[in-house]
């Protein structure tokens, strides 16, 4: 009996699969419960047009499928009898039925009510929620507040080096070592503390050498998630809602409105974004608004404006104006705007407003077909007391310098996958650009290995290149190994003498392998010959995450 | 004196940090996916097989047997890979709400934006799931008004870009003088500040090749 209800159920599946192209829609649905008479309720019901008389098919875990039919419907479940009276269906046990296109299509369905009944009116959790018999057993179970949780560390630790010898000196070395860690509900409280930070060894830009102790982020966070919609922040951190203003010593506080909008402001100093960090020289305020369409916030307009104070004199007004567009199956959207206003007292673009930064970018991907990406970017520099950049920037520079940038990026296929990608720039002074063209092919020396053979021409600022590069990357040695060779012809452009074209080889090595037991390595070689010149790069990873 | 101080440091620093990789208390492959005590429910149970059996054992629901696994790909339609597959659930099931929403947003969804808003949002780039080492570097700046070539190729990012060690990577002015301003005003035979050459292209006599020997046409 079970073997031919399986075979009808195989047949109603074959003849289903056939049929609903054009006709019906397959709906998947789930045991809910299991009544006494064998029957069993399963979570589609009215709202989902599912009717009495419907089949339904069923698929336990142990590969049967069990064919039955429903007798009642209520607003979102419904009652089905199913044939098989020995079949197994635990809870949570998968199916699916075939919904009519035209039953689907048909006016919208009203749920029927009592005119004379109230509202249902929102009721306060009880106190005690624990389980009590004839409760299901696991949804309605309360679920713990942040304060009532235990106290949790995650992060990790890391070290990481670099050693460089090129030409006659290791000035280009560099060693770091540090954490990244979150301590959940340290306080009992629910709050969240924060630490990132590391010593780093290297040469500066000022040429010297030295260990800077780098904190990236020193903080205590509440609130902003289900529970509670006011979010706050102190201490060292980068603004969640509006990391375009950069790190901030001080605090931030948000609300979460309805609908998933937030509103916040922020007060404190802004670090240098240096290799020294040094802070309290540059107050801050700002506020910003951001605005989602729904709770997915695949549609988000932020606004923010930050107003700055450099050793107490006025400096900057910044807006940024950043949106987002995510559909689920469109073109992914994503744009940044800074701009500065400017007032007499700036002398070099004083009385005006400049478009400081700002970025574009549009893609799509089709699944194992490929993609397009467009990006567009903008930059100059801003008239700020503040130090923006390590540089001495000019006057003439800082009024005129300004780069546009416009790149495309065009993919297809999946196995093997053809790749362009062609870049655009305008400067004040010159314009150039570059174009790649290659493709990539998977499995082909090893399964999980993909290799790749690309062709490239540049036009830079001081040089053109034509060059072509070989990748290779696969599993080795119970990790990943990937290679990459380059070659390039370079063109000095302003070096008149014979000498200005030269060959330049480069070689890389990356080996990356999980230990276990949460640690992770990385090691990479880095070599560059070019004239009669070598350089060699080591490089090591190692991080414990937990 | 300062060495000694220097590595006073690092030797303090290399054994903190040893003593936190070691110490801290880390799952191993199975505990990966572990239930911690208190953690609640903040995955949704309710798809889940009836039988608790299946992944619970003993007298707390925390403890969870030996062969656990969830095949996150196979449970959910979302496979996990890298650095993804080994996080504990709670990185991305938590009191934020569903992770549905934030998933939807790609890496921003979870990940801040320590690139201060400047690069973009679209971090696979630079970026995989495995690491936030970025393997193609130099690869990359083939498609910037400053292809490295010569000596530049293996110079650590910080070196122009200073910011890089904060992961701020604003736009360093490519002009020669601009990072090697200090050398020529330090070269006095010949006195390139004093015979007005700075005010001059570079690479009217240099290369980016083999600077300090010098060569000249």
């Amino acid at each position: 009996m079970r073997r031919l209800a399986t075979v009808g159920a195989c047949l109603w599946t074959a003849a289903a699969a056939i049929a609903q192209d054009d006709q019906f829609e397959r709906v998947e649905l789930r045991v809910a419960a299991q009544r006494p008479d064998g029957s069993v309720i399963v979570d589609r019901g009215r709202r989902d047009r599912i009717e009495p008389g419907d089949k339904v098919v069923l698929t336990p875990r142990n590969g049967q499928s069990v064919e039955g039919t429903v007798l009642e419907v209520d607003d979102r479940a419904s009652r089905v009898e199913i044939l098989d009276r020995n079949a197994v269906l635990p809870l949570g046990t998968k199916g699916w039925f075939l919904l009519p296109i035209a039953r689907r299509e048909a006016k919208p369905l009203e749920v029927p009510r009592q005119p004379q009944e109230p509202a249902p009116q929102p009721t306060q959790p009880a106190a005690e929620e624990e389980w009590r018999p004839g409760m299901p057993l696991l949804g309605s179970t309360r679920p713990p507040r942040a304060q009532e949780r235990t106290q949790r560390v995650d992060g990790r630790v890391y070290v990481a080096g670099n050693f460089v010898r090129t030409q006659d000196t290791w000035s280009h070395s560099f060693a770091r070592g540090g954490t990244d860690l979150d301590v959940g509900n340290v306080d009992g409280e629910g709050g969240t503390l924060h630490f990132q930070g590391e010593f780093a060894w290297g040469t500066e830009t000022s040429e010297e050498t030295d260990i800077d102790l780098k904190v990236f982020d020193l903080s205590w966070e509440r609130g902003g998630d289900r529970w509670q919609p006011v979010h706050w922040q102190v201490g060292r951190f980068l603004p969640r809602d509006m990391p375009e203003f950069g790190l901030l010593d001080g605090g931030s506080v948000s609300l979460r409105r309805e609908g998933g909008d937030r509103l916040g402001a922020s007060v404190g100093w802004l670090p240098e974004l240096d290799e020294d960090m040094e802070s309290f020289a540059d107050l801050q305020v700002a506020a910003w608004y951001v605005w989602n369409a729904d709770v997915g916030e695949r549609l988000s307009v932020a606004l923010g404006y930050q107003r700055t104070w450099h050793r107490w004199n006025g400096d900057r007004d910044l807006f940024v104006l950043r949106t987002r567009y995510l559909p689920f199956d469109g073109w992914n959207v994503a744009s940044a705007l800074w701009l500065d206003l400017y007032a007499n007292d700036d002398v070099l673009k004083n009385d005006s407003f400049g478009v400081t930064r700002a970025n574009l970018s549009a893609g799509r991907r089709w699944a194992k077909e490929g993609g397009i990406d467009v990006a567009y970017d903008h930059e100059e520099y801003p008239e700020t007391l503040r130090r923006e950049v390590p540089q001495t920037i000019q006057p003439a520079t800082l009024v005129d310098a300004h780069q546009d940038r416009l790149s495309l990026h065009l993919y297809r296929g999946d196995a093997t996958r053809w790749f362009a990608r062609a870049t655009g720039w305008i400067d004040e002074e010159r314009e150039g650009g570059a174009g790649e063209l290659g493709f990539t092919i998977a499995d082909w020396f090893g399964q999980g290995s993909r290799t790749g053979l690309a062709g490239f021409t540049v036009q830079g600022q001081y040089s053109s290149q034509i060059g072509g590069r070989v990748d290779h990357g696969g599993p080795f040695a119970g990790g990943r190994l990937d290679l990459i060779y380059e070659l390039g012809l370079v063109h000095q452009e302003g070096f008149p003498n014979d000498r200005d074209d030269l060959l330049q080889h480069r070689m890389a090595l990356l080996f990356a392998r999980d230990i276990g037991d949460g640690w992770d390595c990385l090691l990479h070689v880095d070599a560059t010959l070019w004239d009669d010149d070598l350089s060699v790069g080591l490089g090591f990873y190692l991080q414990r995450h937990f | 004196m300062r060495n000694r101080r220097t590595l006073t440091i690092v030797t303090a620093l290399a054994f903190a940090l040893g003593v936190l990789a070691c110490t801290t208390a880390a799952p191993n492959r199975v505990d990966l996916h572990r239930w911690w005590s208190g953690f609640g429910l903040v995955v949704p149970h309710d798809s889940f097989p009836a039988d608790c059996k299946l992944c619970h054992e003993g007298a707390g629901w925390d403890d969870l047997v030996d062969d656990f696994r969830f095949d996150h790909g196979v449970r959910t339609g979302h496979a996990l890979f890298g650095a993804h597959a080994e996080a504990r659930c709670l990185r991305c099931h938590n009191d934020r709400g569903p992770v549905q929403t934030f998933r939807a947003q790609g890496c921003a969804g979870c990940h801040p934006d320590v690139h201060y808003g400047e690069l973009g949002k679209d971090c696979e780039q630079c970026h995989d799931e495995t690491s936030w080492f970025v393997p193609n570097a130099r690869t990359a700046h083939v498609h910037s008004r400053f292809p490295l070539t010569g000596a530049h190729m293996q110079v650590a990012c910080h070196r122009c870009h200073a910011g890089a060690w904060v992961t701020n990577f604003r736009p360093t002015d490519p002009d020669c003088v601009s990072c090697h301003y200090q050398e020529a005003a330090d070269t006095t035979n010949p006195p390139h500040v004093g015979l007005g050459w700075i005010q001059l292209p570079c690479d009217r006599c240099h290369m980016p090749t083999d600077w300090r020997p010098g060569v000249v046409r």
